[in-house]
């Protein structure tokens, strides 16, 4: 099988890329680092056998530059010897995620197969192609890279052995080893001695268990007619202890019942003989005994009732002695209630008077103030005469308002005329200060001389920069001149001849000297020839270059030229001396040199700016002085009228005064009063006056209470003379009317004596003495008619004990009594005798109720009447112990029964047989379940060991041979032969000593490797399929002589086989070039991955 | 007269079930009572068919030395038949030998018959005071017997239809333990009308005139095996003077053990055949008329699915999925056991061919299966660390050999772990 060539869609760096026509032999694919060569060696083992899973996106090779991820392989499937014609090519396409008919979509991409011929293939059609080489197989045997050589040498003794053998087992995804691995755990998993996890050895532990249970429950369930028989003779003896239980309870009940029925039995029999004892002489009627207790308590209530309303009586009369009254009040009666009724008038009266007399007091004394206030001679008569009626009010009111309308208007005036002086101030100051500044300002030129001057700066300045540009021209317009007079200056006069130049010379000696010293490096004659050529060829390109040839015509042409340029440079001048005469005379103007710089004519332009400014400044000033001159002389003529008008205001104040004191002298007003004051004057006379009137009624209502307090001051002295009590006594103490005087003089005073107090006292005490007479006289009367009700209820008493006691008489007749004493045994006994009949009556009933009728009852009854509970009671303790044993006894039976029930219980527990074998069953199934998987690993690890046995014996010793001979010739002598021992690689060296491939150099057991890789494909080419050799950087460990050797050994290998080397390093494409010439191969096919 | 009777055999009460794996407990106990409720329903249909009498043709239990609890609820379906006034006639087997064991059982309700060991019993039945039929019966006395009993059977001994009760192997059915064998012509030639059999588990009718000789087979199935699967249960046998007019089978079991085959030839994936498997219990489900089943399923054919039911722990998958996807039938669906017997892709004949390590592998293989003794020393070699004796005691059956069948599939486990793809190694 030859690999023709790919086209790689997309993949790592990869895009459109396109390889073809690769030979049947040793194609060298060469590229520094990062070229891409690790990828096409990953794009051509993907194509073959599927990308990586997505897991690891790095493997994949996603397309950096576009295209879809994937790609084609052409291939060759005839012998590699044989050229392919198209109509033999095999097309391997492999895309991700592409679909098609024809194609296959997995994990690994989408593969499409199209036979030779152009029929679609299947993924077995590939297989097949590749001799069913896996991509273990074609990863460690074919398509190889430095570090996957380097690999072996980390791994040790089996582990390579494993390696190298399981790579020949073709068809193999797994090793053999790996699958004996996996059985080998399988089987421990499930069977394993000594072993508890083992599924069988776990599962055996729980049926040990399961089936112990079984043979508990088997022997327990042949137990189980003894246990039955067991609970049976127990439940026997439970109901005959019960039934001895029953008789003893009998028994004993029988005679507990005696023993409670013994005290009725006795009771019963006491009353009867009680009753045959008891005597009565008659018998007596019935409720006799109620009788006599009624007739009994109706005589202690009578006697009881008699005797209280005696007591009653007898404290009446008592009361009634020890009341007493008076005659002579009675007389009096009605006056002293008269007085009482007054008296408290009369003492508001004399309160009246005396807070009058008080009143009357101050007011004198706001009089005498008030007087006093007006003047040394006011007194009542002079305040009298004053008019001070309304209308003379509001006389003076007039004048005042009069006078002060006057004197206000004179104050305004006063007051204008100041304002209107510090304004006429104001308009002077500012007048001065506009002169002061436009006199500063007024020298400045006029308005249209600036504009003009103005102008002129402008059009010096236009001139000053159009003798720039004409000097740039005339500078321009020289240039031009002397360009015109050099090129005619240069022109030859005849054709020249061409010569080498320098850069050639140079270049020449440059690659002779790279020339030697690849030579001489390199031994490349190729490289040097290559090297002549390119000298040669520069040599060449420089003779070419065109030579230079000046004609005549061309020199006329020139000279026309540089005439043209004079010409044009004349007119250059003039025009620039034009300019400056233009510029002196407006230089001259403004007093600036002849030829004024650009910064004079700035300056002369500010200059004039400013003064524009100036001017327009003092016009503006000029104009305000005029205006403020005109309103200064408006406010100096106001000012002359404000004067006049407060002159006249000033007259009329003196005239209005004159009149108002010619009225307040006819008036009789005191002197010197304004209006103001004489107003004031009138409303203190008023005052006065008020306090004058109110003292006047004071005095008059005070007369009228004292007439008042004699009145009544006289019926009382003649009321208390009439009961006999000194009226002396009480006038002394009475003031009389004479006492109580208006002194006009000393505006009255009230003589409040302390008699008064003592006359109201008495009339109150003889009030009081006259109420007490009357409540005794009413008391009088209601004792008096208790007194006569209570003597007749005491009658009525003594009337009702009398009927009781004849009564009582009767009943003692009746019952035949001699006295009541006799009658109350009567009675007594009665009593008793029913009391012990109903004693007899219940205690029969409670005796019948207990024992019931019958023999046994009769026989009871015979018991009780022998009454001998000693016995009873003795028989009872012996009873009683009787049962407890019993009771002990049918307890025991009971545990015992109760123990053999459980038993039963536990067996017919024991007994679930059906259960526990299914658990068992279930237990067996499993384990048997367990050995035929433990088997069939078992079988098939034993298959697996055959085989790979069988396999290393009859295929590891044509590998290691045709290793060894490889090996041999690479290593030049010094390693004989490769030999196997017990699975391991030896080596035998050329003194005869064996040697492990751990004691060999990186190099060496790379190269051994190497040789072990060419064997087994040697071994693999047996199966009718000859793989390409896809390998990376192989030889970069090797020294020279060994590198060669193997260089050589991969040519001769490419004879049978395409190889397909990929390297960084150019040396190694020529140790491979050399290689071949030395083996005699046809050369390599190079292919420069970076050309691409 | 008519009346009617039943023919049933073989209840092996508390009977340990076969081939059942780890089950949970609800279904542990269901299983546990199965064969006593089958009992419970054998007397319910002999009340409401309101027969005459009741026969049982051995192997009441399963073991000489079985449990009470079975013997107890035994004792009370025989009571319940007795209050009705139904008869009850019994022989013991193989299985519940005479000699052998015990009784729990004290004393026998008043109708009951249990058969003697030492010479044929019979016993005349009488309805409303006239004589309808005659039952003959013998039982094993021990479990090994030997005799031909059916020989010691004649007829002409009494009145009515001729009946003989008998546990015996008729024709030496080789599935099952040869005890009392007797060959159908010694049944025939016994003069008698029916021949009321027991001991073989799948109910058959072997003869159906002069006289009927039948097997009802036993009334509850014990395990997925072709003659303990399906319907379990007994005969009712309708009949008008000595005249047999009908025998009509009804099913008693409790459970029903199922086994399913389902091929996975055409089913590219596994809910496919998981949804094929659950189509087939369904069916069957409705099919068993409210009753529980207990089923086993073998897959079988070769496809893709094959691959997936190859991986470590994907069937033991599948099954507890089946069985979490039926957790709703009431009474239960149970899956058992699912049983891998699909083949590989694997194109056997292409490996053959290849001269690599899977086709000296199999090279290997065809020449052991094609050895009988070298594949006989071989599993001697491979069995060595088998603890036979210890497995043995234990009552797992452990084979002498690997068997074919089992090299065979060693043989492509090989295969398919050696070939394993990963998925970037295909090409």
């Amino acid at each position: 099988m030859r690999i023709t060539g790919w086209h790689i869609d997309g993949f790592g760096i990869f895009s459109g890329y396109n390889v073809d026509n690769l030979p049947p032999g040793l194609t060298v694919i060469h590229g520094p680092n990062e070229a891409g060569k690790s990828t096409t060696m990953a794009f051509i083992r993907g194509v073959l056998f599927g990308f990586p899973s997505g897991r690891s996106s790095g493997n994949r090779y996603p397309p950096l530059n576009g295209g879809r991820h994937g790609g084609r392989l052409f291939i060759d499937a005839v012998a590699p010897r044989n050229g392919a014609s198209d109509s033999e090519q095999w097309v391997v396409e492999r895309n991700s995620g592409l679909a098609s008919g024809t194609s296959r979509s997995s994990a690994a991409g989408s593969l499409s197969v199209t036979l030779p011929g152009g029929s679609p293939g299947t993924p077995e059609d590939l297989d097949q192609l590749l001799g069913h080489a896996g991509r273990e197989l074609f990863r460690n045997i074919f398509a190889f890279s430095l570090s996957e050589l380097e690999s072996f040498r980390t791994l040790e003794g089996d582990a390579v052995r494993e390696r190298i053998f399981s790579s020949s087992t073709v068809g193999a995804a797994r090793s053999p080893n790996d699958v004996i691995g996996i059985l080998d755990r399988r089987i421990a998993a499930l069977l394993k001695r000594r072993s508890a996890t083992a599924e069988v050895n776990d599962a055996m532990g729980k049926l040990d268990i399961v089936l112990n249970k079984i043979h508990d429950a088997k022997s327990a369930a042949a137990d189980y007619p003894r246990i039955v028989q067991k609970r049976e003779t127990l439940a026997q003896d439970i109901v005959r202890i019960e039934d001895s239980l029953q008789l003893a309870g009998r028994n004993l009940s029988m005679y507990q019942k005696l023993i409670d029925l013994w005290p009725d039995w006795l009771e019963r029999s006491n009353a009867l003989e009680e009753l045959e004892r008891i005597e009565i002489p008659e018998e007596l009627p019935d409720g006799m005994e109620a009788h006599l207790r009624d007739l009994r308590n109706a005589l202690h209530d009578a006697r009881a009732r008699r005797d209280e309303r005696l007591k009653d009586l007898e404290r009446d009369q008592r009361r009634l002695e020890r009341i007493a009254t008076d005659d002579s009040l009675v007389a009096i009666a009605n006056d002293v209630k008269s007085l009482y009724r007054d008296m408290s008038a009369y003492e508001g009266h004399i309160e009246q008077l005396g807070e009058i007399e008080a009143k009357k007091d101050h007011e004198q004394r706001i009089l005498d103030d008030q007087l006093s206030l007006l003047g040394p001679r006011w007194n009542r008569t002079r305040l009298e005469s004053l008019d001070v009626s309304i209308p003379a009010a509001n006389e003076v009111t007039a004048w005042n308002s009069k006078l002060e309308l006057a004197r206000d208007q004179l104050t305004d005036s006063d007051r204008s005329l100041k304002g209107q002086e510090d304004r006429i101030d104001t308009v002077r100051n500012d007048l001065d200060k506009i002169r002061a500044e436009f006199n500063d300002y007024n020298s400045t030129p006029d308005l249209d001389t600036l504009a003009n001057d103005e102008r002129f700066v402008q059009q010096l300045h236009s001139l000053l920069d159009d003798r720039v540009v004409a000097q740039g021209k005339l500078e321009d317009a020289e240039h031009i001149v002397e360009d015109r007079q050099a090129q005619l200056a240069i022109m030859p006069k005849s054709s020249a001849t061409g010569t080498i130049p320098f850069w050639a010379i140079y270049a020449i000696i440059l690659f002779m000297g790279v020339g030697a010293v690849a030579m001489i490096v390199f031994r490349q004659w190729l490289a040097v020839a290559l090297l002549l050529v390119a000298a040669l060829s520069m040599l060449v390109m420089s003779r070419r270059l065109p030579s230079a040839s000046v004609s005549e015509e061309a020199q006329e042409a020139a000279g026309g030229l540089l005439d043209k340029a004079r010409t044009s440079r004349e007119q250059r001048v003039q025009e620039l001396s034009a300019l400056n005469t233009q510029i002196a005379q407006y230089a001259t103007y403004f007093n600036l040199p002849p030829s004024p710089s650009r910064s004079d004519v700035a300056e002369r332009a500010t200059l004039l700016s400013r003064q524009r400014d100036a001017r327009i400044r003092a016009d503006d000033l000029a104009r305000q002085i005029g205006e403020l001159e005109l309103t200064l002389q408006g406010l100096e003529s106001r000012l002359q009228e404000l004067i006049d008008e407060r002159s006249s205001r000033q007259v009329k104040v003196t005239e209005i005064t004159n009149e108002w004191e010619s009225w307040r002298r006819g008036h009789g007003v005191p002197e010197s009063m304004s209006p103001e004051a004489v107003t004031d004057l009138f409303t203190s006379i008023k005052r006065a006056r008020e306090t004058l009137s109110t003292l006047d009624d004071d005095t008059r209502r005070a007369i009228s209470l004292r007439r008042k307090i004699q009145q009544f001051d006289e019926r009382a002295r003649d009321v208390i003379s009439k009961v006999g009590l000194d009226p002396g006594d009480g006038g002394h103490t009475i003031a009389t009317s004479s006492e109580y005087h208006y002194d006009s003089n000393s505006l009255g005073k009230l003589d409040t004596a302390a008699g008064g107090a003592t006359l109201t006292t008495r009339i109150h005490n003889l009030y009081e003495k006259i109420l007490e007479d009357e409540e005794a006289r009413r008391s009088k009367e209601g004792l008096e008619a208790a007194t006569e009700h209570a003597r007749k209820e005491w009658k009525d008493a003594e009337d009702k004990l009398q009927e009781v006691t004849r009564n009582l008489d009767d009943l003692l007749r009746s019952a035949g009594a001699a006295n009541e004493g006799e009658l109350e045994e009567f009675i007594k006994r009665s009593a008793r005798r029913h009391e012990l009949e109903s004693t007899v009556n219940a205690a029969t009933t409670r005796i019948d109720a207990k024992l019931g009728l019958g023999e046994a009852a009769e026989n009871m009854r015979s018991e009780l009447a022998t009454g001998d509970r000693t016995r009873w009671e003795a028989q009872l303790d012996i009873i009683a112990q009787q049962i407890d044993l019993l009771d002990a006894e049918k307890q025991e039976a009971i545990e015992h029964k109760t123990r053999a029930v459980d038993e039963d219980n536990r067996v017919a527990e024991l007994s679930d047989l059906a259960s526990l074998e299914i658990e068992a069953e279930g237990l067996r199934l499993q384990i048997a379940d367990a050995l035929e998987r433990w088997q069939v690993a078992k079988a098939a690890k034993y298959l697996i060991e055959q085989t790979l046995d069988r396999y290393e014996r009859e295929h590891q010793p044509q590998v290691v041979a045709r290793a060894s001979k490889l090996f041999a010739g690479i290593a030049g002598g010094r390693y004989r032969q490769l030999m196997t021992r017990e699975g391991s690689i030896q080596v035998l060296n050329s003194h005869s000593q064996i040697v492990d491939v751990e004691q060999l150099s990186t190099g060496t057991a790379q190269q051994l490797y190497l040789c072990i890789r060419f064997g087994l494909a040697d071994e693999f080419a047996q199966r009718g399929t000859l793989l390409p050799f896809i390998m990376d950087e192989v030889l970069v460990n090797f020294d020279p002589d060994r590198a060669q050797a193997v260089a050589e050994t991969i040519a001769k290998v490419s004879t049978a086989r395409q190889v397909l080397m990929f390297t960084c390093h150019p040396e190694t494409v020529d140790m491979i070039t050399q290689a071949c010439i030395r083996a005699d191969v046809p050369p390599p096919r190079i292919i420069d991955l970076k050309e691409t | 007269m008519k009346f009617r009777f039943i023919h049933a055999a073989d209840l092996h009460l508390d009977t340990p079930f076969k081939g059942v794996g780890k089950v949970n407990p609800t279904i542990a106990e269901a299983l546990r009572d199965a064969s006593i409720a089958a009992f419970d329903n054998l007397i319910d249909l002999a009340l409401q068919q309101q027969v005459a009498f009741v026969i049982l043709a051995g192997d009441i239990y399963d073991g000489a030395e079985r449990g009470v609890r079975a013997q107890l609820r035994f004792l009370a379906g025989l009571k319940r038949l007795d209050n009705a006034g139904i008869r009850s006639f019994i022989a013991h087997g193989n299985h519940d030998p005479v000699e052998a064991g015990w009784s729990a059982i004290r004393e026998w309700p008043r109708l009951v018959t249990v058969f003697a060991h030492n010479e044929v019993q019979v016993e005349t039945v009488a309805i409303d005071g006239a004589d309808v039929a005659t039952v003959h019966g013998i039982s094993f006395a021990q479990r090994e017997e030997s005799e031909n009993l059916a020989l010691r059977f004649a007829g002409g001994r009494g009145t009515g239809l001729q009946i003989g009760v008998l546990h015996c192997n008729v024709g030496k059915d080789s599935d099952h333990a040869p005890y009392a064998p007797c060959t159908l012509d010694d049944l025939v030639n016994a003069g008698l009308d029916y021949w009321a059999l027991g001991h073989i588990h799948k109910r058959s009718i072997l003869r159906d005139n002069h006289p009927w000789v039948v097997y009802p087979g036993n009334i509850q199935g014990r395990s997925s095996k072709p003659s303990e699967s399906g319907a379990k249960g007994a005969y009712v046998v309708e009949v008008d003077g000595t005249s047999i007019q009908s025998v009509e089978f009804v099913p008693l079991d409790a459970i029903r053990f199922e086994h399913i085959y389902v091929s996975v030839s055409d089913i590219s994936d596994l809910p496919g055949m998981q949804d094929n498997l659950q189509e087939r219990a369904a069916e069957l489900y409705s099919q068993a008329g409210s009753r529980a089943i207990i089923l086993d399923a073998s897959i079988t054919g070769s496809g893709p699915v094959h691959d997936d039911l190859s991986r470590e722990g994907v069937l033991d998958e599948t099954l507890q999925s089946l069985r979490d996807a039926s957790g709703d039938y009431v009474p239960f669906l149970w899956w058992n056991q699912l049983h891998d017997e699909t083949s590989p892709t694997l194109d056997l004949e292409k490996i053959r061919q290849r001269n690599d390590f899977a086709g000296e592998l199999l090279s290997l293989a065809d020449n052991i299966l094609d050895q009988e003794n070298s594949m006989s020393s071989l599993s001697n070699e491979l069995l060595s660390d088998l603890p036979k004796r210890k497995l043995e005691t234990a009552g797992v059956m452990v084979p002498d050999i690997v068997s074919p069948a089992l090299w065979w599939r060693a043989t492509i486990h090989a295969l398919e772990l050696l070939l394993e793809e990963r998925e970037s190694d295909t090409p």
